[in-house]
């Protein structure tokens, strides 16, 4: 046996004794790092921390990467995905609007005595000048001409013309449309004729006649057409014009026909209405 | 080209009510049947030309709840209106388009109120109204060259899938 090699065992066997001396002599004890072990510490921790930062910054980037390659084809589904869900929704809630339409427009076709048929708007003048409006119902459906149209708010108009499969509706805010109307508080009579796309006007009123604005207006059932007491408006202004016989008196509709969809046509013939 | 103008001015009729119902669309609404009134009478002749705002003007009438026959008169005098005009004014140029357009659809307008008040139609006219003629004139005029040329390119396409056919045939 050299030298060398006794010397190489003799140290070992110190640093082992030195090693058991350290754990021996600190059993039992909380301790903190000792001053060598805090200048060990104070010098290798940065390094650790650059060490784990650059580990992280790499393991981020080579992650994202891979993340990337899918991302976009994920975007893109994501967004297909998004479209199709709103374009359901869409359709849901035009269900449920559609269904709320049709409720009120029962519950009204519940309180008219006459029988009724549901038709659909599918046309409006293409003159902008006249008010009416083509249904998807005609001849064949029952309809003829003068019948009553109206919706869940009230009256609409009545029907002009009619085909075998589609008919003309002439719309009470049209300017040559006339109903015979009375006004539901002080039963005063009169004429409802179209004025401007929202509003009509209330004809041949008396100047003595009582009428006040927020009166309701319904309809007479004198002028054969519609039947009696069917919400036509609501008056808005009162006027009285100097020298003139009667009172200048606007109402509002109770229709909204800028959104007219779902009629109800009420199938009651007048006898005076002539086929065409 | 003569049929598809047929189709594209009945589509056009069909969704105009619509479209104009939506508040300030009129004032931007282009007269499309005199565009191509006049667009016909350069390339289809006289006859064509009549026999379109005759047809045009009916379907009109139909749909609305106007006079029967008034739009049918309207469209005639329309046509009348660009022939009159189309020996003062070129109709191929551009001045000429938007000018002779605009006086067409402004008449036009204007006479139907002549008309329905001679007629007794009780018709309330605002201002708007008649500032919506102006402007919707306008507009007309204005978008006419384009309509033009765009009719012009599918004409020529037209033509040239009649041709290839008839060289395939």
């Amino acid at each position: 046996m050299n030298i060398k090699r006794i010397k190489t065992v003799w140290i070992g066997v110190i640093l082992f004794f030195f090693a058991l001396f350290l754990l021996s002599s600190n059993l039992g004890k909380k301790r903190s790092w000792n001053p060598a072990e805090q200048i060990i510490v104070e010098i290798v921790a940065p390094l650790q921390k650059i060490i784990q930062q650059t580990i992280h910054i790499t393991e981020g980037v080579w992650l994202k990467y891979f993340g990337l390659i899918n991302v976009r084809d994920e975007n893109r589904q994501l967004n297909e995905d998004i479209d199709a869900l709103r374009m359901e929704n869409n359709q849901y809630r035009e269900l449920i609007t559609t269904n709320r339409r049709l409720q009120k427009l029962f519950q009204f076709q519940e309180t008219i005595d006459y029988p009724v048929l549901a038709v659909q708007v599918i046309g409006r003048d293409p003159t902008g000048w006249f008010k009416s409006v083509i249904i998807d119902k005609g001849a064949k459906s029952g309809l003829k001409i003068n019948m009553a149209v109206v919706n869940a708010s009230g009256v609409v108009g009545r029907l002009v013309s009619v085909s075998p499969n589609y008919a003309k509706v002439l719309l009470i805010i049209d300017q040559n449309s006339a109903v015979d109307c009375i006004i539901q508080r002080s039963r005063e009579k009169s004429i409802v004729k179209g004025f401007t796309s929202k509003i009509c006007k209330l004809d041949y009123v008396v100047k003595t006649s009582d009428v006040v604005v927020g009166d309701k207006v319904i309809t007479s059932g004198m002028g054969r057409v519609f039947p009696k007491g069917l919400p036509v408006g609501e008056v808005i202004s009162v006027g009285s014009r100097p020298g003139e016989l009667f009172k200048d008196i606007k109402i509002r509709p109770m229709v909204d026909f800028s959104k007219l969809e779902e009629l109800l046509v009420i199938l009651k013939e007048d006898p005076l209405s002539t086929p065409r | 080209m003569y049929i598809l103008a047929w189709f594209a001015c009945l589509f056009f009729l069909l969704s105009k009510g619509e479209m104009i119902s939506q508040g300030p669309a009129r004032f931007f609404a282009v007269d499309l049947v005199t565009i191509i009134i006049a667009y016909l009478l350069i390339y289809f002749g006289t006859a064509g030309a009549v026999i379109f705002a005759i047809g045009q003007g009916f379907l009109i009438d139909t749909f609305s709840s106007g006079l029967l026959g008034l739009f049918t008169l309207l469209y005639l005098i329309t046509f009348l209106t660009i022939k009159f005009g189309s020996f003062f004014f070129d109709l191929d140029s551009l001045r000429g388009q938007i000018f002779l357009i605009f006086i067409a659809v402004f008449l036009r307008e204007i006479l139907l109120i002549a008309f329905l008040k001679t007629f007794a139609m009780e018709i309330f006219i605002s201002l708007t109204d008649l500032l919506s003629f102006v402007t919707s004139a306008l507009f007309s005029g204005l978008v006419a060259p384009l309509l033009f040329f765009v009719f012009n390119q599918i004409s020529r396409l037209l033509i040239r899938k009649e041709k290839e056919l008839t060289y395939n045939g």
